[in-house]
């Protein structure tokens, strides 16, 4: 496979060739996709060098802003072009069968984060090999993370060889993330994707249930590629920050979307809604409402020209509006409560993971139809679960194969093992203790863990797996 | 001002935005030091920075802050 070949060329290649050899691996790689998509990133790339280059060099703020302003909107553009067009093209009956490049989105949004740090004096001036290898970084181009030039630059330059914990650790996440994706994401899609295509033809509970169980394979699905992403960086000696920090936990909605696609929400946060903020600093609340509506509707357009993505986003600017003007008063009525404080710590994270379920459900649908009639069908059974329970109580059994069209009994162990599993360990990252576990562990202990994911993956792997679900973006 | 002043005063616009009056800052504090300081109460704290010593930020200035230290510092150049 590339990366061991890569990865043994890099650790042979002389210090100060590094980043070259690195540009090319990456070229390489992207290449293979297609020689158009590496023109048009090579294009983009140098747009983005040549504005860079004259924004580090002048002295006066106008041509500065001259030389942003290029860059932005011709970066912008073509993104647009390649994400809209064939959905503007159909609204006019025009087929205009443009394929999207892969990676798009990522490379311009951190094309886009280098020239305006640059702008902002946050970076200086840099080599053209520095910048495309910055922006051909092939483990983060098919989803991310979206790490900023300042965070690559300061690992690659000067060029030094990859640490050896690094790689190892590196390794870990590749088998982590494949295990995530392969094992929990996939099995949950076994179940999710059928019903999403048909909600009419499943019974009310399974429907409810497919919600919840399309949040974690979601989950799974994108934090187990991005694991194998940063993963595969770290093995060429080049690490990334987190995009997810379990996500569920979050107390409230302002905090799940500081744990959730963390490097995409940052971005935003850094480059749209902070500068427009401040821009609309004396508007008050409004100024607030106006911001978290244009930044979420851009969170929900990046994914594409879907009217559910739109919506996916607006509703969750909705959240968040209601969520910050309300946070203070929240805030202070659990402060005079504090019997009902220690509740706020269930309920909070209950109904926030509720909030973004009924985000996701739209996000997943096509059309907002299929959405309505989804949480329809999922609102009615949530009512009707008290009955049900009941039923149970009394020695029914209205849950009986419930999943079986789906899944054998050993699916719903593996998925909920797994799922404990993934998140235990989630846990131990989260508290920085995932190599020191490990090296506590006899050699014997440690590989026998490693066996176990491998052989796990393997056997339980779904043989088929479904494109990974953001490599479209 | 001094140091200490822009301290005394900042820390009670903190107390203010933050509505916790046992706050205490430092110099090297960031946002994930105080709970609910996220972009979104960001800005108000700016806002309500520039409001009480009555100086202008840009969105270049704001953007390089990554501690508070830094914002005093920022106060201090401003105020001079």
């Amino acid at each position: 496979m590339f990366l061991p070949v890569v990865a043994l060329g890099l650790y042979l290649c002389p210090l100060r060739y590094q980043r070259h050899y690195l540009l090319l691996a990456s070229y390489a790689f992207y290449a293979s996709a297609g020689l158009l998509n590496a023109g048009l990133l090579f294009m983009a790339t140098m747009v983005t060098y040549v504005c860079a280059r004259r924004i580090a060099v002048a002295s006066e703020d106008r041509p500065r802003r001259a030389y942003l302003i290029l860059a932005v909107a011709s970066l912008l553009t073509v993104l647009a072009v390649f994400k809209y067009l064939n959905a503007v093209g159909a609204s006019f009956g025009v087929a205009t069968n443009l394929v999207i490049p892969i990676g798009i989105s990522y490379y311009t949004f951190k094309l886009l984060s280098l020239v305006i740090d640059t702008y902002w004096d946050k970076l200086g001036e840099q080599r053209l090999v520095s910048v495309a290898s910055y922006a051909f970084f092939f483990p983060q181009i098919p989803s991310g993370p979206l790490q900023r030039a300042g965070d690559f630059f300061a690992q690659t330059e000067p060029p030094r060889p990859a640490p050896p914990a690094l790689i190892a650790s590196g390794l870990r996440l590749i088998l982590f993330g494949c295990f995530k994706k392969l094992v929990l994401a996939d099995r949950l899609g076994l179940v999710v994707d059928p019903v999403f295509r048909a909600p009419a033809d499943h019974s009310g509970t399974l429907v409810l249930i497919a919600c919840y169980l399309f949040a974690l394979q979601l989950y799974t699905d994108f934090s187990g590629i991005t694991d194998m992403a940063i993963g595969i960086g770290r093995v060429l000696g080049i690490n990334a920050p987190q995009n997810f920090d379990r996500p569920f936990l979050a107390a409230n909605i302002q905090e799940f979307w500081r744990r959730w696609h963390i490097t995409l929400t940052r971005w935003l946060g850094d480059y749209l809604f902070t500068p427009l903020r401040m821009a609309l600093r004396e508007w008050g609340h409004v100024g607030l409402i106006v911001c978290t509506m244009v930044n979420m509707a851009a969170i929900g357009l990046w994914h594409g020209p879907r009217l559910t993505y739109l919506v996916f986003g607006l509703i969750n600017g909705v959240y968040l509006v209601v969520s910050a003007l309300t946070l203070r008063s929240r805030n202070r009525f659990f402060k005079d409560h504090p019997r009902l404080a220690a509740a706020r710590g269930i309920v909070g994270p209950l109904i926030a993971f509720h909030l973004v379920v009924v985000g996701f459900v739209v996000f997943r649908a096509e059309t907002l139809g299929e959405a309505g009639l989804v949480l329809g069908r999922a609102v009615a059974a949530f009512q009707a679960l008290p009955g049900l329970f009941m039923l149970r109580l009394q020695g029914h059994n209205p849950f009986f194969g419930l999943f079986n069209a789906y899944w054998k009994p050993a699916d719903l162990i593996i998925v909920f093992v797994g799922l404990g599993v993934a998140e235990g360990i989630h846990i131990l990252h989260s508290r920085g203790q995932v190599s020191w576990l490990l090296t506590r562990l006899p050699r014997p202990a440690r590989w026998a863990v490693y066996y176990a994911f491998v052989l796990a993956t393997f056997f339980w792997g779904i043989s088929s797996p479904q494109q990974f679900i953001y490599f479209k973006f | 001002m001094t140091p200490a002043e822009i301290k005394t005063q900042l820390t009670e616009v903190f107390r203010q935005v933050f509505d916790d009056h046992t706050l205490d800052i430092h110099d090297a504090m960031t946002a994930k030091d105080v709970p609910d300081w996220d972009s979104l109460n960001h800005i108000n704290l700016i806002v309500a920075v520039e409001r009480s010593f009555r100086v202008k930020f840009t969105t270049r200035e704001v953007s390089a802050l990554e501690k508070v230290g830094d914002l005093m510092a920022l106060i201090e150049k401003k105020a001079a």
